[in-house]
C-alpha cells in the first residue's frame, strides 16, 4: 500500500475543495485502509495540488486522417525528432505527433486518459492500432454514424426506430467504441452528391433526408439504448459565418434529449461587422446555460501552425483555400464517411483568427456550470493539445489574460467582450473541465475522482504562480497507482486499456447488414467486426466495458 | 479435407476478402474467387522447418542468437524487403530503432512517386466501396493498370451489384488497356488514347489544357487523337462521380512522379464544380501497410532511418550499410546482394538458405492470422490461418532477436 500524505486535494466529484488530505493506493485503487493496514511506502505531498488523472474527452490520436495529417507535416517531423531511451519508444511531431510521442506528452502534462472522437467504422481497426501504440493512456473512440449509407437508406426508407437502434448498437459494438459521434449529418454524404452546402433542414439529394432527420434517429436511438455519453455532435455549417443560428436550431433539435456539442468554438460566429464576421459567444453560452440537456467542448484555437483534421470533408474541401501551407487531402471513403486534413496557421494578427481564439475564450467564461464544458482545443484542430497548460492559464488568471489580449489583432480584441469578463477559473474547476466532468458525462464511475474504489489514476502538482509552468509538468503522475511521471518525464510504462460499451441489439439486424455488406461493401461483414480478442491482441491490454444506463434507474 | 470460407487473400493489396480455400494435407487449392495471383500464393509450400547458418541446419534459437549478433556487431544494418504483416512492421520497427537501421521497403520506389506528390500537394483520393458504388465514369492513366490487381475490374468496375450506378460506366484509358482489361469492359463506352512513355504526359497535358480552355489551336494534334479527347472531356463534363485510376508501376517510370503530380491537380481543379477523385492501386506486399505504421510510429512513411537514433525520413545511403535483414513473407523474391552479414527471414528457401543466417517464417493469412492495409490505405483486413505450418511469424521471430539483444548488451 502506498500513502500519499498531506497533499491539498482537489475531487469536485467528491465535493473536495483543496482539503489537505492523506489518499491510500492498492492494488491500482483507491482504498479506505483497514486500521492495521502495514504501509509499504509514504510519499509526502505537502504543499502539493493533487487531483485524479486528467481525461481529455475530445483528441484526434489515432485514425486514418490523423495520419495522413502525419504524413502532411514531414518538415515538423524533420524539425523535431524525439530520441528513444531505455524506456521510451523514439517519434516525431510537435503537432499531429507520432503514436509514442502523443502517449508520453499527455502523460508528462497529467493527463492518463484520452479519447478519438471520431472513429469511422471502416477505419476503426486503425484507430485502435494507432491506440494501441499510444503508451501510458487508457483510450477509447466514438464511432462516427450519420453519414453511412446504411443508415441513411433506413430513414429514406422510414424504417421503424427499433432497427436503427439496432443498427447503431451493432455498429458500437463492431467497431468498440465507447459513445455515438455524428460529424456534419449526412453532409459528408452529400458532398459525394456534389452538394457544397447542406443546412439542418436541407435535404441531401442521394436520399432526401435533413440532418434533422439524422440528428433525431441518433438522438432516440442512444436515449433508448442507454449509451451514458449524449450524441457527440459536429454540426452542420463547421466554420461559416452566421453559423450560430444553426447552433442555436440544433439545440433545440435536441428537444431536451441529452446532446453534446463538440469544438462550438467553430460554430458560435456570427455575421456581423465589416468584415462579416463577429462573435456569437454570448447567445451560443445563453442557450447552453439555459438547456441543462446540452453539453460542450470549445475547441480552442491557439496561435501557431497546426492542422485541421476532420470526418467533415464538405467544409474541410470548402476550407482547403486557406490551406497553410498549400497543401491538402480530402477522402470519400467507402459509403461510409469521409475526411478532410488542412494545413493551418492562425496568426494573432489576423482578425477573423484573433477572434476566434477571443470567441473560444469567452464561451469557457460564459458558461456558468462546469460541469457541462470540457476543456478541449479539439487537438490538433484548434492547436495541439501540449498548448492545454497555456489555455488552463488563459483560463485562471485573468491579468495574463489580458496580456495576451493586448497583444492580438485590436480589431478583433475590440469586437470581443472578452476585456469585460472578471471571471477566473479556481483549480477546483479546472479539475471540472479536466477530470471529473468528462468521466462523468462518459460513464466512467472510476475515473475522474479521488474517492475509494477510483482508480488510482492520480496527478500530482507543485502550485506556481505561473499555471502554465504548473500544469505543464505535474511532479508525480501515477497510472492505475503506479508512479509512471516524476518531475514532468516519464519514468515507468503502465499497463493500458481500452474503454468500450455493448448495448445490446436483437441479432436480426446481423442479417440485413450480411446481405447488404454481400452485396454493396468491398470487405466481409466478419471483417469488419474486430472482436474483443482481437483489441485485445493487439493492445496487449484489457477491455473496460461500462455499463449502458439502466432506464430504470434514468 | 478443411474448407475455409471467406479468407483474406494476402498476395496484392485488393485484399480480396472472399475466398474459399481448401486445405488437403497443408496443401491448399481455392475453390471460389480466385486469381492469378491468389492461385501461386496460396500454393506455396510450407515454409522449411529448419533454420540455417551459411546453409547449415541449426535451431530457431541458434539462429535467433547469430542474427542478434550480427546486428550488434553491426553499426549501419538495413532491413529491407519488409514483405510481411503489420505485427511484424511493429516489430521490425522497434528492431530498427534499436540498432540504428535504415528501412527499404521492396515497394519504396513505387510508393515514393505517390507519396512525393500526396505530400507535397495533397490530393482527393477515393476508396474501393466508392469506386463500385458512385463511380460512373473511370478513367486509368498507365500501361495496363489493373495488370498486378487482377480482379479490380470484376468486383469494382463490374460488380453484380452497385448502390448508385446503373450498369454501363464511362471509360476512358490514357495509355495502353491490357487485353483482359478490355475485354473485360467490354459492355463499358470507353475511349481510349494509346500511348508511351512520354505521350501519356503529353496527352494528360493536352487534356488538362483543354478542360481549362487554355489549349491552343496551333497545337500538333491529330484529328483522331483530338476527337477522342474531347470525347473523354464530354465524359468527364457527364460524370456524376468520376474517378482517376492509376498504379506508380503502370506509368513510365521516368516520368511517374510528374503524372501523379498532374492527376492530382486535375482532380483538385474538377472539384471546383463537379465530383472527382483518385485511386492509387499500389501497397502489395505490405507496402501499405508499411507506410502506415511507419508513418504512426516515426512520423515519416518511407525512406526510414534510425542511424542518429531518432528516425528521421531522409534516404539512407543503401551502399552504406554493413549487415542486412531481409523479411519476405509473401514472395521468393530474393536480398539485393550487398556483400554484408546477411539474416533471411523469409517463408520461401530457394535461393536463400546459403545466407549467414536463414529463419522460416510463415505468410501472413496462411500460416498465422494477421492484418494488412489495403490499397486505399484506409480499410485494414484482418488474415485467416488456414494451415498447421508450425512456422513462427516475422514479429515472433523479430521479437525474439530483440529480447536476445536486450538480454545480452553488446
Amino acid at each position: 500500500m502506498i500513502k500519499l500524505e498531506g497533499g491539498k486535494v482537489y475531487d469536485p466529484a467528491n465535493g473536495i475543495d483543496g482539503k489537505v488530505m492523506d489518499l491510500y493506493i492498492q492494488d491500482g485503487k483507491l482504498v479506505k485502509p483497514a486500521p492495521d493496514q502495514k504501509i509499504h511506502q509514504v510519499m509526502y505531498l505537502g504543499g502539493r495540488v493533487v487531483m485524479a488523472g486528467g481525461i481529455d474527452i475530445h483528441t484526434h490520436i489515432g485514425g486514418g486522417k490523423v495520419n495522413i495529417a502525419r504524413l502532411l507535416l514531414a518538415e515538423d517531423h524533420s524539425a523535431s525528432p524525439v530520441d528513444s531511451s531505455p524506456l521510451t519508444r523514439s517519434g516525431s511531431g510537435t503537432i499531429a505527433p507520432t503514436s509514442f510521442v502523443t502517449g508520453y506528452r499527455y502523460a508528462e502534462m497529467g493527463y492518463t486518459t484520452c479519447f478519438e472522437p471520431a472513429m469511422m467504422p471502416v477505419n476503426a481497426r486503425q484507430s485502435h492500432l494507432e491506440m494501441a501504440d499510444t503508451p501510458m493512456l487508457d483510450t477509447g473512440a466514438y464511432v462516427l454514424l450519420g453519414n453511412d449509407d446504411f443508415l441513411l437508406r433506413l430513414l429514406q426508407g422510414k424504417k421503424e426506430q427499433a432497427v436503427i437502434n439496432d443498427y447503431v448498437a451493432w455498429t458500437i459494438q463492431a467497431a468498440r467504441a465507447m459513445a455515438v459521434k455524428v460529424v456534419n449529418p449526412g453532409g459528408i454524404s452529400a458532398f459525394k452528391f456534389n452538394q457544397r452546402k447542406l443546412d439542418l433542414d436541407e435535404k441531401n439529394n442521394g436520399y432526401g433526408v435533413t440532418p434533422r432527420n439524422i440528428l433525431c434517429a441518433l438522438l432516440d436511438a442512444l436515449d433508448a439504448l442507454g449509451i451514458p455519453h449524449p450524441l457527440h455532435v459536429h454540426g452542420c455549417n463547421l466554420g461559416v459565418p452566421g453559423n450560430y443560428l444553426t447552433t442555436l436550431d440544433t439545440i433545440a433539435a435536441a428537444e431536451g434529449k441529452p446532446l453534446h456539442l463538440t469544438h462550438v468554438q467553430f460554430h458560435s460566429y456570427g455575421r456581423e461587422g465589416d468584415r462579416k464576421f463577429s462573435s456569437a459567444a454570448a447567445l451560443i453560452a445563453e442557450a447552453v446555460n439555459r438547456n441543462g440537456n446540452i453539453s460542450i467542448d470549445v475547441g480552442q484555437i491557439m496561435f501557431g501552425q497546426t492542422i485541421t483534421t476532420s470526418a467533415d470533408s464538405m467544409m474541410q474541401y470548402k476550407g482547403h483555400t486557406h490551406a497553410s501551407p498549400k497543401k491538402w487531402v480530402c477522402m470519400d471513403i467507402e459509403c461510409d464517411a469521409g475526411c478532410g486534413v488542412v494545413p493551418f496557421r492562425y496568426r494573432d494578427r489576423n482578425f477573423v483568427n484573433a477572434l476566434q481564439w477571443c470567441i473560444g475564450l469567452e464561451i469557457f467564461l460564459l458558461v456558468n456550470d462546469p460541469w457541462r464544458v470540457f476543456l478541449t482545443t479539439d487537438h490538433p484542430n484548434g492547436a495541439p493539445f501540449t498548448s492545454y497548460p497555456h489555455l488552463i492559464r488563459l483560463l485562471m488568471d485573468k491579468g495574463f489574460r489580458n496580456d495576451m489580449l493586448a497583444t492580438i489583432n485590436q480589431d478583433a480584441a475590440s469586437a470581443s467582450i472578452l476585456s469585460s469578463i472578471d471571471r477566473e477559473y479556481s483549480l477546483y474547476e479546472i479539475a471540472i473541465l479536466t477530470r471529473a466532468a468528462p468521466a462523468r458525462s462518459l460513464g466512467l464511475r472510476n475515473l475522474g475522482h479521488l474517492g475509494y474504489e477510483a482508480t488510482a489514476d492520480i496527478t500530482v502538482y507543485k502550485p506556481d504562480d505561473n499555471l502554465e509552468a504548473m500544469f505543464s509538468r505535474p511532479e508525480y503522475v501515477f497510472k492505475r497507482g503506479e508512479l509512471c511521471v516524476r518531475n514532468g518525464k516519464v519514468c515507468a510504462i503502465p499497463a493500458t486499456s481500452s474503454h468500450v460499451i455493448e448495448p445490446d441489439y436483437d441479432r436480426d439486424i446481423e442479417k440485413t447488414l450480411k446481405s447488404y455488406f454481400d452485396k454493396y461493401m468491398t470487405m466481409n461483414l466478419d471483417n469488419f467486426k474486430i472482436s474483443r480478442d482481437e483489441l485485445e491482441g493487439y493492445n496487449q491490454h484489457s477491455l473496460l466495458v461500462h455499463d449502458c444506463i439502466n432506464k430504470q434507474y434514468r | 479435407m478443411a474448407t475455409a470460407a471467406n479468407v483474406t487473400c494476402p498476395f496484392c493489396s485488393l485484399l480480396c476478402d472472399d475466398l474459399t480455400v481448401r486445405n488437403k494435407q497443408q496443401q491448399l487449392d481455392i475453390s471460389a474467387n480466385d486469381c492469378r495471383l491468389a492461385v501461386q500464393g496460396f500454393a506455396a509450400p510450407l515454409p522449411p522447418a529448419q533454420a540455417r547458418l551459411k546453409g547449415v541446419p541449426t535451431t530457431i534459437n541458434q539462429a535467433v542468437t547469430a542474427a542478434s549478433r550480427i546486428l550488434q556487431q553491426s553499426g549501419k544494418p538495413l532491413i529491407a524487403g519488409l514483405g510481411t504483416d503489420i505485427d511484424g512492421i511493429r516489430a521490425a520497427l522497434q528492431l530498427g530503432e534499436k540498432t540504428s537501421a535504415a528501412f527499404l521497403h521492396s515497394g519504396e520506389r513505387q510508393a515514393t512517386h505517390n507519396l512525393k506528390a500526396l505530400q507535397t500537394r495533397g490530393g482527393i483520393m477515393t476508396t474501393l466501396a466508392e469506386v463500385k458504388n458512385r463511380a460512373d465514369t473511370i478513367i486509368f492513366i498507365g500501361n495496363h493498370v489493373t495488370a498486378d490487381y487482377p480482379r479490380f475490374i470484376e468486383r469494382f468496375i463490374n460488380p453484380p451489384h452497385s448502390l448508385f450506378v446503373e450498369k454501363n460506366r464511362k471509360l476512358a484509358y490514357l495509355g495502353r488497356p491490357g487485353i483482359k482489361e478490355l475485354d473485360e469492359c467490354a459492355d463499358h463506352a470507353a475511349v481510349v488514347i494509346s500511348g508511351q512513355g512520354d505521350e501519356i504526359a503529353d496527352n494528360l497535358a493536352l487534356l488538362r489544357a483543354k478542360l481549362a480552355g487554355t489549349d491552343s489551336q496551333s497545337t500538333d494534334i491529330s484529328a483522331p487523337k483530338n476527337r477522342k479527347l474531347n470525347q473523354i472531356i464530354n465524359m468527364i463534363r457527364e460524370a456524376q462521380y468520376g474517378v482517376l485510376v492509376w498504379s506508380p508501376a503502370a506509368l513510365p517510370q521516368d516520368h511517374a512522379d510528374l503524372i501523379i503530380s498532374s492527376l492530382l491537380d486535375l482532380v483538385r481543379d474538377l472539384n471546383s464544380r463537379q465530383r472527382f477523385a483518385g485511386l492509387s492501386l499500389s501497397g502489395s506486399n505490405g507496402a501499405a501497410s508499411f507506410q502506415n505504421v511507419a508513418t504512426w510510429q516515426t512520423g515519416f512513411p518511407i525512406g526510414i532511418n534510425f542511424r542518429s537514433g531518432s528516425p528521421s525520413g531522409a534516404d539512407a545511403d543503401i551502399s552504406d550499410v554493413d549487415s542486412l535483414l531481409w523479411i519476405s513473407a509473401f514472395s521468393d523474391d530474393t536480398p539485393p546482394t550487398l556483400n554484408v552479414p546477411t539474416i533471411i527471414l523469409s517463408a520461401h528457401q530457394t535461393g536463400m538458405s546459403d545466407a549467414d543466417v536463414y529463419i522460416p517464417i510463415g505468410i501472413p493469412g496462411i500460416d498465422h492470422t494477421g492484418n494488412l492495409f489495403r490499397t486505399d490505405s484506409i480499410i485494414n483486413i484482418p488474415l485467416k490461418k488456414v494451415r498447421d505450418s508450425n512456422s513462427h511469424s516475422a514479429a515472433w521471430v523479430i521479437r525474439e532477436i530483440i529480447s536476445e539483444i536486450e538480454g545480452n548488451p553488446a
